[in-house]
């Protein structure tokens, strides 16, 4: 018994010998000498006494003797039965169940993990379910000015409907259509005379229509402007108020103010204009407030006489099927009840409308209930929605309030003007705090709205240069949210020489269609009195159609690039942003990745774009470029890791979601 | 201390039932042959069946550019294989090792060449291949909790784990299991397919035939773009030389081997044909192109609330096609130990199961840590895809040299010359193509295979190592034959 581990060796090397000795046919290359080496050592006295006296020792020291005698390689290993043998003993055995019992239990903690993962891990992200005016984007026109059909030197109407092609060439979707009441013009007609009807100059209500139903039929949105806060001094309201008349004798704000010749004003409020806002009224013998110019009273909005007025007109307006309304300076429908003076900012300066703090005359907290009440009546057309977009002057943390309380109250859009203060674009550390600050003020599951020019002030060309105006292009259309293109921008109109009541007509010079300025550019037969900017030689739509790095083609590309699903649902990032550099990615699951970078500064600066912490690309493919980009080309791969961008250049990337898991 | 010997001593003596087929002396421990006819199809159908089909017929498509080409370009490729697989009968049948390349390349050209295609394999191609097969696996098998995003890929990784350690089981616990494993598998692969091709039938019944009306319109008709659809739909092929990997294995291997692929590479070229045809039947060329799912999409047309039944179809081809993968990788091993070219231990069998369980174990650990890397491997597999058409080119070469140089071997099956010929100059097509199209991946290839070169001269070709490292490998042989009861293969004379 004690001699058989030693037996079996010998056994099993004779045999094995033999073996090799019959069958060679298998084998390519043959160590039948080394076996025989084996035969002779392992039947050597030694080993067989080595063997029988260490019996204890017998897993470590049979080995061991078995191989002292130099085995040269290859070493056949141990034969069946001696394998058997040692295999046989406790220590293996326990050694062999310890080893199955680790690999059983790291298979159930393997799969025990895996549903562990699966049942924890956060469900897909479903994109989210979204109203037209979430993922919308507006074009802003002012009708005198866009385009004019019939020779009588003013915009109209049919202009516009017959550049719809154009619009919608833009890819935007909603037109935001600027004042169009019946109105003396007095404040580029947001001086309304009549709500209910259209001006004389611009067309007619069947203009209107006309021009709604071929707006729908194009697939196009029409907001209108609502102007509840103020109307025209020639209103009829107004006439009637004056007079007296009991059913309209509060439909403005009327105090007792002394006489004429001896004014003593209710308060120290200013209307915009920096004159007081208390006008005299000689026939009335009281005073009226207005927040504008004197020839614009404020409707009181505390008489529910004006507010059903109010709503019929609104519902008039929406019978006629326009898609929503954007609330004229919502923030002013409003002032103190008790007419409480308002505090200096500073007591020694000038007397304008910015000495004063309008804690009284803005924002006032039955401002809301009124946007409320009006929601109501949008919300009684049902689906699709009817929207609310209110104008308001003031920090992103106002706009908070606009957004309504409730779910189904205040607007759905208040206007952002964020990128409107941009006056000089030189930081993207600058403009990360502008945009963050935005963000960081909006509330939980609201969308947020941008714009770069509007109709007061200057345009955004004249206020950052055009070699930065593609950039900011670029935010504005790609940033999360609605953004609202002021028409002419996108062709990089700047503003007119001359202007007139606070700067009202900066912005609201002519489109210029065409590059003959000295034919009013194409916006009309009927050029006598119109002025157009002699830039329009360069900047017009004729001519930047076919420039492949215009504007417009620039604008364009945007628009059209924001349509992708990733600007629609993704979520925001902001990636790198250095003194010059300012940069984001849009994403979501399961889409492209993209990644805007532009060069605010004015240093070219090379930065490493790559995405190491979030996805590991490093390759990309170029999707859109500001016009003044030569480094880069459409489609072009690449290198994420060295991106070069000079001032004004702005660069969109993109890279396909990273599924590592397919094949 | 009788207690513990008294066992091994009985079970020596007395064979137990497994033993029984041996041959006649008691000791002798060797793998059996369990592949017959449908387990030898099994290996080559379920192992070229992978994912690919299911999952993005595109790249051909994308390259050709139009329908009509597309499926010329498979019909060509399948055609291609077959004249490859012929070939490669001939080879398994004069040369009736285990080991496919691997024992073609030594029996023509020595063991240096042999060695670094072994090399390849061990360290890069068959790892990456199984860990990208399971990944995908675990990627459909998760899918369904997921459906519209991506699962997160540490879940994926671990199934694939799951995978690779469950089939890694199977394989070295039984042959016969593993086998049946295979043929199951393939049925359920084939079936899929199948569902696929008649449902194509029908909506061609019913005149959906829009696509096929004008089928070269839109055609490529640049070198570059055929060649690069070539060598995607003849990477959708791969796998027609898995036979031969286990041809020790086969009953009767003489007649089964032959047969079974030219039973297998007919079936495989008409389901890929057809069911392209199918997919052209509901979905346009774009839509194939950027489709990551191909027969997902094209199964929610018309399998309605069943439409689940896809992902887990393709799931299940995968498994399969792990298995075969497993299964073959573990012979080639064990062939390359068994002639000295991988440490003893993997050339071992286990004495009562006999299953090549360490070459087993080996590949599928590897496996499993090649999951780790799951960022790299698909760049990895892509490198060392000019060394496999290299291994091929060279197995084909091989036969070529070999009729010339003995022209006396016994070969039962012997195709006219042009049939190497015709299939080597495809080889030199291919290889050529890949350098001028992707030299940089090629050359990485080259050089990972070039880094066999020093391990075969230290470990290989130095026959005088140092006492103590022999020592070394001995004592750890032993441990390994102790605690998996693993021996050396014995010689079976026949």
């Amino acid at each position: 018994m004690i001699t058989l581990p030693g037996y079996y060796i010998i056994i099993l090397y004779t045999s094995y010998s033999s073996l090799q000795a019959v069958c060679t046919s298998g084998k390519m290359s043959n160590n039948q000498e080394n076996v025989k080496d084996a035969e002779s050592q392992a039947t050597s006295a030694d080993d067989v006494t080595a063997l029988s006296t260490s019996e204890q020792k017998v897993k470590i020291s049979d080995a061991r003797d078995f191989t002292s005698k130099e085995l040269p390689p290859p070493y056949a290993g141990m034969g069946k039965e001696m394998v058997l043998h040692h295999s046989g003993t406790p220590g293996w055995k326990r050694a062999r169940k310890i080893l199955l019992l680790v690999f059983w239990g790291s298979w159930v903690a393997l799969l025990g993990s895996v549903i562990y993962i699966t049942v924890t891990h956060p469900r897909c992200k479903l994109r989210p379910s979204m109203q037209w005016w979430q993922k919308t984007s507006f074009y802003h026109i002012y009708p005198a000015t866009y385009l004019d059909s019939d020779g009588d030197g003013s915009g109209d109407l049919n202009g516009i409907k017959s550049k719809l092609d154009y619009i919608k060439g833009l890819h935007v979707e909603t037109i935001w259509l600027g004042a169009f009441y019946k109105s003396p013009l007095e404040d580029y007609g947001y001086d309304v005379s009549d709500y209910r009807d259209v001006d004389g100059r611009y067309g007619s209500l069947e203009d209107f229509d006309g021009l709604l139903e071929q707006i729908h039929a194009e697939g196009l949105k029409l907001v209108i402007d609502f102007i509840p806060n103020h109307s025209s001094d020639k209103h009829t309201w107004f006439e009637r108020s004056v007079a007296r008349d009991p059913l309209y004798d509060n439909y403005y704000i009327w105090r007792d103010c002394g006489t004429q010749t001896n004014l003593s004003l209710p308060n120290n409020w200013l209307s915009i204009s920096g004159d007081p806002a208390w006008t005299y009224h000689p026939i009335r013998g009281q005073c009226y407030f207005h927040q504008y110019l004197p020839s614009m009273p404020d409707l009181n909005l505390r008489n529910e006489d004006v507010r059903v007025e109010l709503d019929n007109i609104l519902r008039y307006w929406l019978d006629r099927g326009v898609d929503g309304v954007k609330v004229d300076s919502a923030d002013r429908l409003f002032e103190d009840l008790y007419l409480r003076d308002e505090v200096s900012t500073n007591p020694s300066a000038v007397k304008d409308y910015d000495s004063l703090h309008h804690n009284m005359t803005r924002n006032q907290p039955e401002v809301l209930d009124m946007l409320n009440r009006w929601r109501g009546v949008l919300d009684s057309y049902g689906s699709p929605d009817r929207i609310m977009v209110t104008d308001t002057v003031g920090s992103p943390g106002d706009l908070k309030d606009y957004y309504g309380k409730t779910r189904n109250g205040g607007a759905h859009l208040p206007l952002n003007h964020e990128l409107v203060q941009v006056t000089n674009v030189t930081n993207g550390i600058a403009i990360s705090e502008l945009i963050s600050g935005s963000l960081d003020n909006l509330p939980e599951s609201s969308t947020i709205h941008w714009m770069l020019g509007e109709q007061n002030g200057h345009r955004v060309a004249s206020r950052v240069g055009l070699d930065k105006l593609d950039i900011l292009h670029m935010l504005l259309l790609l940033l999360p949210g609605v953004p609202t293109s002021y028409y002419g921008d996108e062709i990089g109109m700047t503003s007119a020489s001359s202007s007139t009541y606070l700067n009202r007509g900066l912005s609201r010079s002519v489109m210029q269609w065409n590059p003959d300025y000295q034919k009013c550019s194409g916006f009309s037969t009927n050029c006598s009195n119109i002025l157009v900017n002699p830039s329009a030689a360069t900047y017009n739509v004729q001519n930047e159609t076919v420039d492949l790095s215009s504007h417009l083609t620039v604008f364009r590309n945007l628009t059209e690039l924001r349509l992708e699903d990733t600007f629609v649902y993704g979520e925001f990032a902001e990636h790198i942003v250095t003194e010059n550099i300012y940069s984001f990615r849009r994403y979501f699951d399961g889409m492209d990745t993209y990644l805007v970078s532009i060069n605010a500064g004015d240093i070219a600066e090379t930065v490493d774009m790559s995405t190491k912490v979030v996805d590991g690309s490093t390759q990309a493919t170029v999707v859109a470029l500001t016009g003044n980009v030569t480094e880069y080309s459409l489609d072009q791969e690449v290198d994420l890791s060295e991106i070069k961008l000079s001032p004004g250049q702005g660069v969109v990337v993109s890279w396909p979601y990273v599924i590592k898991q397919y094949l | 201390m009788e207690k513990e010997v008294g066992p091994v001593y009985g079970k020596t003596t007395e064979p137990s039932k497994s033993d029984t087929m041996e041959s006649g002396d008691q000791s002798g421990v060797h793998m059996k042959k369990e592949l017959g006819l449908f387990g030898a199809v099994a290996i080559i159908v379920g192992t070229i069946i992978g994912s690919g089909i299911f999952v993005s017929p595109a790249g051909v498509l994308k390259d050709t550019g139009s329908v009509g080409l597309s499926l010329l370009v498979w019909i060509g490729c399948g055609v291609l294989s077959t004249i490859g697989a012929l070939c490669y009968a001939e080879l398994g049948t004069t040369i009736t090792k285990s080991g496919a390349d691997y024992a073609y390349l030594y029996e023509a050209f020595g063991p240096l060449p042999a060695f670094l295609q072994l090399w390849v394999n061990l360290i890069v191609i068959r790892p990456t291949s199984q860990a990208i097969v399971a990944l995908t696996f675990g990627n459909y098998i998760i899918k369904p909790a997921f459906p519209e995003c991506s699962p997160p890929p540490v879940a994926v990784s671990l199934l694939a784990a799951v995978c690779i350690v469950t089939l890694t089981i199977i394989n070295a616990m039984s042959v016969r299991v593993a086998a049946r494993v295979q043929g199951l598998f393939t049925v359920a692969k084939l079936a899929a397919l199948v569902l696929i091709i008649i449902a194509g039938i029908v909506f061609m019944a019913m005149g959906k035939v829009n696509n096929f009306k004008k089928p070269f319109e839109g055609s490529v008709t640049d070198v570059k773009g055929i060649s690069l659809a070539i060598y995607s739909a003849l990477f959708s092929y791969a796998g027609w030389n898995f036979l031969n990997f286990v041809t020790e294995e086969i009953e009767d291997s003489q007649k089964t081997l032959p047969r079974a692929i030219y039973i297998s590479l007919p079936i495989v070229s008409f389901v890929y044909v057809m069911a392209n045809v199918a997919y052209f039947t509901r979905m346009d060329v774009p839509e194939i192109i950027s489709s990551l799912e191909t027969a997902v999409i094209f199964g929610n047309k018309f399998l309605g609330v069943m439409s689940w039944i896809i992902p887990v179809f393709v799931a299940l081809s995968c498994f399969g096609g792990v298995n075969g993968l497993l299964f073959t990788s573990g012979r080639l091993f064990f062939v390359g130990a068994r002639e000295g070219h991988l440490p003893e231990v993997m050339g071992m069998i286990h004495s009562k199961r006999l299953t090549p369980l360490p070459a087993i174990l080996f590949t599928g650990a590897l496996s499993v840590i090649m999951l780790m890397f799951s960022d790299n491997i698909y760049s990895l597999i892509n490198y060392v895809s000019f060394v496999q058409w290299l291994s091929v080119g060279g197995s084909i070469a091989a036969m070529i040299y070999l009729r010339y140089k003995r022209p006396n071997m016994d070969r039962p099956i012997k195709f006219n010359i042009a049939i190497p010929i015709i299939f080597i100059g495809a080889c030199i097509f291919l290889l050529v193509a890949s350098l001028f199209a992707a030299p940089r991946d090629t050359g990485l290839g080259c050089l990972i295979t070039l880094t066999g070169i020093p391990v075969y001269f230290i470990f290989i070709a130095w026959k005088n190592k140092p006492k103590s490292f022999n020592r070394i490998v001995v004592s750890w042989t032993n441990a390994f034959q102790k605690i998996f009861e693993v021996v050396r293969q014995t010689e079976k004379c026949e």
